[in-house]
C-alpha cells in the first residue's frame, strides 16, 4: 500500500500535473524486493470498460501464470493491473482506416506488419513512472481491447484480446526473461550459425558432451540420455539435439523437436524450463526472511541461540532448510534451536542452507537455486547476579538539611570468575536508568537525595570483562 | 494519504541530500534515445548505429533498484554503468533494449516466424542505486562473439548534481 501512495507522491514532486493512474495488486506474493514483478496496462479501454480491463486482466494474469515454470512458481511474482483510461475504446486498424483515440496509441499494422501491434513506449513510461517505481516493473505488459489476432515484443510486451494473445507474451517473455532463442528455423532474421550463440537453448555443438544442455555428458546433470542419438531425428521424444534453429535451418541445434520458443501452444519443454527457473533465482532469493538479522549472536553458556529462515513456497513442493553447526549437520526446518549447554565458550558457526532441490533444474553451477547463510555464536561464560542484594533508607544528619540515601549493599557471586565490574540501575517505569557502573571490588552504593516517602527498585548486574552482562538482582527500597 | 506520502516522499528527498547515499532507495532517470539522421517515429530493420541521449527526468524512489545475482547479458539487452565524476563505476545494470520491437506472429500451425525492428526515438527509465557520487552515465550494447559479450560504448550522459 505504502508503494502505492509513494507513487503518488513522485507524480507531485515531479509536477507533472498529471494524476497517477489507479494502480491495483491482482497478485500479491510479498516484497517486490524479493520477487519478480509484472505490471499490466490497458489500451483502448474507455472508463466504462474498466471492469472489462480488470477482468481481461485477470483471465491474462491466470494464463500467464497458468504454464510451466510459472504455475510452480507462482509465489515468486506480484502482479499489478494500472487501469490506464482511453477516450475511446479498441485500436488503430490504419489498414482499413480505423482510428481510435486511446492513451498509449495502439496500432495494428505497424511497420506493415498487419499482426504487430505498436504502442507509444514513451506515453507507456510516462504512465509507469506516474503509478509504480522503476524497481517494480521487471515485466511490462500492454494488452489492447481488440479481439483481432496481434501482438509485439520487446521491453514493452503487447498483446491483444485475442485468446493466442498469452501464448505470444509466454513467448516474449522467454526472450526477454529468459534470455531463450528462438527455435524456429525461418528467416529473416539473418541466419548466423558461424559462432556458438549465447542463449542456452539454441547451439552449433555436435559433440554430446560438449552440448551447452548436455552438462557431464548426460543425466543426472545433462539432459540428453546415453541412448538418444546426436543429431536427433526430428520427432524423436525427448531431449536431444535438432537441427534448425534460430532462423537457420542448419549448423544450429534445439534441445527439442518442438517448444514454445519454436511454436505457440507447445510447453517450454525441459531445457527452457531449467533456464527460465534459474532467472527466477536470478532475482528472487529461495529463502525470503531469516532472523537473527545481526551476523553475529551472543549467548551466555546454557542458553538457547534460535534462528529461524522462511522459504519461498512452490506450487507443489517445499524448498528444506538444512542447518549446520561448526560444519555438522544439526537439522532441517524453517526454526534451530541450539542449546549452547553442549558449546564450549567462543565463537561458534551456525550456517543454514536453502536450496530447491527441484529435478527441473540438472544443471546450476552458479548456485542460484541455493541460498546460504551463516551466523558466528558467540558463547560466553553465564554471569550470575549478585548475592545479597540489600538496601536501607537512613537518614544523612552530616549536612546542613537532612537527606535521606538508599544505602545498597551486595556481595559478589562466587560461582562468577572474573568479572570487569558491577552495572545499577533504577527502574522508573518501563524505562531502566543507568545510575553508575562500579568496580568489580566495589559492593556498597549510596544513592543520595531519594526523598523520604520515595519507593526505589534497583537492579544490578555482574558485567564480563567483555562487557557482557548477567541477570540482575532486584530490589525494592522503601 | 496523500499529503501524508507526498510528505514521505519529501523527506526521502532530504534525507538523501542531507546524508548522502540511502541505502534501499534508488535513483530513477529517465533517458530519451533518439538515432540522429532518422525521423523519430521510424522504424528500421536494423540495429541503429548512432544515438543520442539526454536526461528526461530525475526522481528519487523508496524500493531499491533490482538486483541480478549473477549479472546475465543478450544483445537484446542495454548495459548501463552508473559512475562518479572521476569514472569510477559505482553501480552496473542491464535493461531490455527499450528500442527493440519484435514483430513476431504464428501461422495457423503455431509456427513462428520474426522479424526484428528498432524504433529511433524511445524513452526509457533506469533504477539507480541512490548514490549521489552518480554523475555519469555509460551506455552499453553487448555484442556476442562467440564466447564472450564486448561492451560496445553507444554513449556517456552526463547527470548535474542535484538536478
Amino acid at each position: 500500500m505504502r508503494r502505492l501512495v509513494l507513487a503518488a507522491a513522485f507524480a507531485a514532486l515531479l509536477g507533472s500535473g498529471l494524476r497517477a493512474e489507479n494502480v491495483t495488486p491482482i497478485r500479491s506474493n510479498g516484497p517486490s524486493s524479493n520477487r519478480i514483478d509484472i505490471v499490466i496496462l490497458g489500451d483502448g479501454y474507455t472508463s466504462a470498460e474498466m471492469s472489462k480491463f480488470a477482468s481481461d486482466a485477470e483471465a491474462f494474469t491466470a494464463g500467464l501464470l497458468g504454464q510451466e515454470p510459472f504455475r510452480e512458481y507462482e509465489a515468486y511474482f506480484n502482479v499489478f493491473r494500472v487501469d490506464v483510461v482511453s477516450s475511446e475504446s479498441g485500436a488503430d486498424h490504419p489498414a482499413r482506416g480505423v482510428y481510435k483515440n486511446t492513451a498509449l496509441d495502439a496500432a495494428y499494422d505497424c511497420s506493415g506488419i498487419t499482426r504487430l501491434i505498436c504502442v507509444n513506449t514513451t506515453k507507456v513510461n510516462e504512465v509507469l513512472n506516474r503509478s509504480l517505481p522503476a524497481a517494480q516493473r521487471e515485466l511490462v505488459i500492454v494488452l489492447v481491447n481488440d479481439p483481432e489476432y496481434g501482438g509485439s515484443g520487446g521491453s514493452v510486451a503487447v498483446s491483444s484480446t485475442h485468446a493466442a494473445g498469452v501464448e505470444i507474451v509466454l513467448h516474449e517473455v522467454g526472450h526477454s526473461f529468459g534470455l531463450l532463442a528462438d527455435e524456429y528455423d525461418s528467416s529473416p532474421p539473418a541466419c548466423n550459425n558461424t559462432v556458438e550463440p549465447s542463449q542456452a537453448n539454441v547451439t552449433r555443438e555436435t559433440n554430446r558432451a560438449l552440448i551447452k544442455w548436455n552438462t557431464g555428458g548426460g543425466p543426472p546433470t545433462g539432459w540428453i540420455e546415453p541412448s538418444q542419438p546426436v543429431p536427433t531425428p526430428i520427432l524423436t521424444p525427448g531431449v536431444g539435439l535438432f537441427q534448425g534453429a534460430k532462423y537457420c535451418t542448419a549448423g544450429l541445434y534445439r534441445p527439442t523437436t518442438n517448444s514454445k520458443m519454436r511454436s505457440l501452444g507447445r510447453p517450454f519443454e525441459e531445457v527452457n524450463v531449467e533456464q527460465v527457473i534459474k532467472r527466477i533465482y536470478n532475482v528472487v532469493l529461495p529463502v525470503d526472511a531469516w532472523t537473527p538479522e545481526e551476523s553475529t549472536v551472543r549467548v551466555a553458556r546454557g542458553g538457547v541461540a534460535s534462528f529461524t529462515a522462511t522459504v519461498m513456497a512452490p506450487r507443489t513442493y517445499s524448498i528444506e532448510m538444512e542447518w549446520f553447526v561448526n560444519g555438522a549437520f544439526a537439522g532441517r526446518g524453517g526454526r534451530l534451536e541450539v542449546d549452547t549447554a553442549g558449546l564450549g565458550e567462543g565463537t561458534h558457526r551456525v550456517e543454514a542452507r536453502g536450496r530447491d532441490q527441484t529435478p527441473a533444474v540438472r544443471s546450476d553451477p552458479q548456485k542460484v537455486l541455493e541460498r546460504p547463510m551463516a551466523w558466528s555464536l558467540v558463547v560466553f561464560s553465564p554471569i550470575y547476579a549478585p548475592l545479597d542484594f540489600s538496601g536501607r533508607k537512613v537518614l544523612n544528619r552530616s549536612l546542613l538539611r537532612g537527606e535521606y540515601i538508599n544505602l545498597l549493599t551486595w556481595k559478589a557471586n562466587p560461582q562468577n570468575g572474573n568479572i570487569g565490574g558491577y552495572n545499577l540501575y533504577r527502574d522508573e517505569g518501563a524505562a531502566r536508568i543507568l545510575l553508575s557502573r562500579l568496580g568489580g571490588e566495589t559492593f556498597e552504593y549510596r544513592h543520595r537525595g531519594v526523598g523520604r516517602d520515595s519507593q526505589m527498585t534497583y537492579r544490578l548486574t555482574a558485567v564480563g570483562p567483555d562487557g557482557m552482562e548477567g541477570a540482575p538482582a532486584m530490589l525494592t527500597v522503601k | 494519504m496523500k499529503k501524508t506520502a507526498f510528505g514521505f516522499a519529501l523527506g526521502l528527498a532530504a534525507s538523501i541530500l542531507l546524508s548522502g547515499q540511502t541505502p534501499g532507495a534508488s535513483l530513477e532517470v529517465t533517458l530519451r534515445l533518439t538515432t540522429p539522421g532518422l525521423s523519430p517515429g521510424a522504424m528500421v530493420m536494423a540495429r541503429p548505429s548512432s544515438h543520442a541521449f539526454s536526461v528526461r527526468g530525475r526522481r528519487l524512489a523508496s524500493e531499491p533498484p533490482p538486483a541480478e545475482r549473477i549479472p546475465e547479458w543478450s544483445e537484446d539487452r542495454l548495459v548501463v554503468d552508473a559512475c562518479a565524476p572521476d569514472g569510477r563505476r559505482i553501480s552496473r545494470i542491464s535493461v531490455i533494449d527499450p528500442r527493440l520491437l519484435r514483430a513476431e506472429a504464428a501461422d495457423e500451425n503455431g509456427r513462428m516466424s520474426t522479424q526484428n525492428l528498432y524504433r529511433t526515438e524511445v524513452e526509457f527509465t533506469l533504477a539507480l542505486p541512490a548514490d549521489p557520487d552518480i554523475r555519469l552515465l555509460r551506455l552499453f550494447q553487448p555484442i556476442w562473439d562467440g564466447r564472450a559479450f564486448e561492451l560496445v560504448l553507444l554513449g556517456e550522459i552526463l547527470l548535474e548534481a542535484g538536478r
